[in-house]
């Protein structure tokens, strides 16, 4: 009798309605957001290397970013492109940015005027310039080893870009000291392809946590320097810059649904495996 | 409608007063609000998949893809269609005609408009064929743009990392260490090869090898998997941030708070 409850039991949980995971996972997400739990976050040599490269720059160094993302990815690298550029901001070097995603532009100027609410000094045209979005893809970095202000004629305000002071001295890609790049697919493999590889340009590598383990070769192979992965890389990055934000504060949501998906996936085999020896057995029996 | 999708989109700072004022309107705090509504409507319309599917999912989900296809649209036609093509055609069409910021009378551009148009042939019945030389020629220029690209800057570096990055001398427990991971890292490319070289039959010493190349990939399978898994509880975490505190905390609970405290 014992044996048969003990059963059902294994084959209720193995059958557990997905909708009872969903509530458990949303309740590891907002229970954590509202008592933050502040679980420690250690930052690693991936992200400390681009930090290191952006504080290891003389003040005025050229700085290109590309915010090759749009809302999808939103999460993840809109609080790295924040802390990236705060950082780039707060060093005083000049700062292009560009995009190659149609829907990413607006993201860029949203954290722009963000920013400038804090820095109003921040001029564009000086200090920045958002070169905005450009058809073409890899054509369009091929054009910038060329001429920036040729392949962006207007800035995304539809300002002139040639007469930009900050063109003067950063109208080429040779021109750029350090690339960031933040990617949600493959115009990163763009960049280091038609870019960066062929101008010799250190670069490091923002990316969503789908992407990161792709990158990790470009990493190994020296053709960027740093990553900063997923969420817990935009975290990692708002730690060294001293200014939690959205990342930060995700992430002990993040470490809680980890859990939960651990113990779950730890639990089903378990008892997967019970039902097996269980059946196993009545058959013996059967015989 | 122009003027609208101009002053959303472009996000000019060079308006004309009346634009300005609209612009202010559309971004100002009513429209933020009404914005965050229908953005916390929107996602749980999505959310609700997770019961079952439903016509109010399909809603968001249609809806997603229509604006984006709209959004994309509209800015190819000002951004690029008009300034790139149709103005160096018809320079008096330009509205800067005739200033020195004017677009300059420019036939070349008539060759990719050509092109272009060819893929569009796709849509007439038995003239498909025609887009073929639009698609051989981005194909064979791609390619031959590309192929030299990709083999130095792509194929050779990481070639070349994998082989270089053994550190044959070792003189302490870090060398060790890094010899173990090139050694791995070497052994695994080679047998990862060997499991997609198909020209000979996977058998004894080759099938072994090959073998070890499946658990290498799926050491990689798993590891891509535990990133995506991070990522997407990274987007769940963003939505549910903003229905927690932009759309409950800032614009129920804190509109309350203010209607009941007279702010």
């Amino acid at each position: 009798m014992e044996a048969k409850q003990h059963a059902t039991f294994v084959e209720l949980f193995l059958k557990l309605d997905r909708r009872i995971i969903y509530t458990l996972v949303v309740l590891a997400v907002a229970v954590p957001l509202l008592i933050p739990i502040g679980l420690p976050i250690n930052v690693t040599p991936e992200v400390q290397s681009i930090y290191d490269k952006i504080e290891s720059l003389p003040e005025g160094s050229n700085i290109l970013l590309a915010a090759d993302f749009d809302p999808a990815s939103q999460p993840e690298l809109y609080p790295m492109l924040m802390a990236v550029m705060e950082h780039i901001v707060r060093k005083k070097h000049k700062l292009l940015i560009v995009v190659l995603w149609i829907n990413g532009p607006n993201l860029v100027a949203q954290a722009i005027d963000e920013l400038r609410k804090e820095y109003p000094d921040w001029k564009s045209g000086e200090d920045y310039a958002f070169l905005g979005f450009q058809v073409g893809g890899t054509i369009v970095i091929m054009s910038m080893g060329n001429d920036i202000s040729k392949t962006f004629p207007k800035d995304h305000y539809g300002n002139a870009t040639s007469p930009m002071p900050i063109i003067r001295n950063f109208n080429k890609l040779k021109d750029t000291d350090y690339m960031v790049m933040l990617e949600a697919g493959n115009s990163g493999d763009w960049w280091i392809v038609y870019g960066t590889e062929k101008f010799n340009i250190p670069v490091g590598a923002g990316v969503t946590a789908v992407i990161a383990p792709q990158y990790y070769p470009y990493l190994q192979a020296g053709q960027i320097n740093g990553i900063i992965g997923g969420l817990r890389g935009a975290a990692e990055y708002e730690k060294l810059i001293g200014k939690p934000g959205k990342a930060t504060s995700a992430m002990d949501s993040q470490s809680a649904v980890h859990a939960l998906i651990f113990f779950a996936i730890i639990l089903a085999n378990i008892f997967a495996m019970i039902l097996v020896v269980q059946k196993r057995r009545k058959a013996r029996e059967a015989k | 409608m122009n003027h609208l999708a101009l002053i959303l989109l472009q996000g000019a700072d060079n308006l004309a007063p009346w634009q300005q004022a609209m612009r202010d309107v559309l971004t100002g705090p009513l429209m933020v609000t009404i914005g965050i509504w229908i953005a916390a409507g929107l996602t749980l319309c999505m959310f609700s998949f997770i019961y079952k599917d439903n016509p109010l999912f399909r809603f968001g989900e249609y809806l997603y893809l229509g604006i984006s296809a709209g959004y994309g649209s509209t800015i190819y036609w000002y951004s690029y269609i008009k300034p790139k093509l149709i103005y160096p055609l018809i320079p008096t069409l330009d509205p800067k005609y005739g200033t020195p910021e004017g677009t300059l009378f420019n036939p070349w551009v008539i060759i990719p408009a050509i092109l272009g148009a060819f893929i569009l042939m796709r849509l007439v019945p038995g003239k498909g064929w025609v887009s073929r030389i639009t698609f051989a020629f981005l194909i064979g220029g791609g390619t031959g743009i590309g192929l030299p690209l990709v083999v130095s800057n792509l194929f050779l570096p990481q070639f070349s990392a994998t082989v270089q990055a053994i550190p044959w001398r070792v003189t302490g427990i870090d060398e060790a260490v890094l010899l173990l991971n090139s050694l791995v890292l070497f052994f695994g490319a080679l047998t990862v090869l060997v499991y997609f070289f198909f020209s000979v039959e996977h058998r004894g010493f080759v099938g072994g090898f090959s073998r070890v190349g499946i658990y290498f990939l799926m050491i990689s399978f798993g590891a891509s998997f535990g990133y995506t898994i991070m990522a997407r509880v990274s987007l769940l975490i963003g939505r549910i941030q903003f229905l927690m505190f932009d759309w409950i905390g800032k614009e129920i609970v804190g509109r309350f708070a203010m209607l009941i405290h007279g702010g």
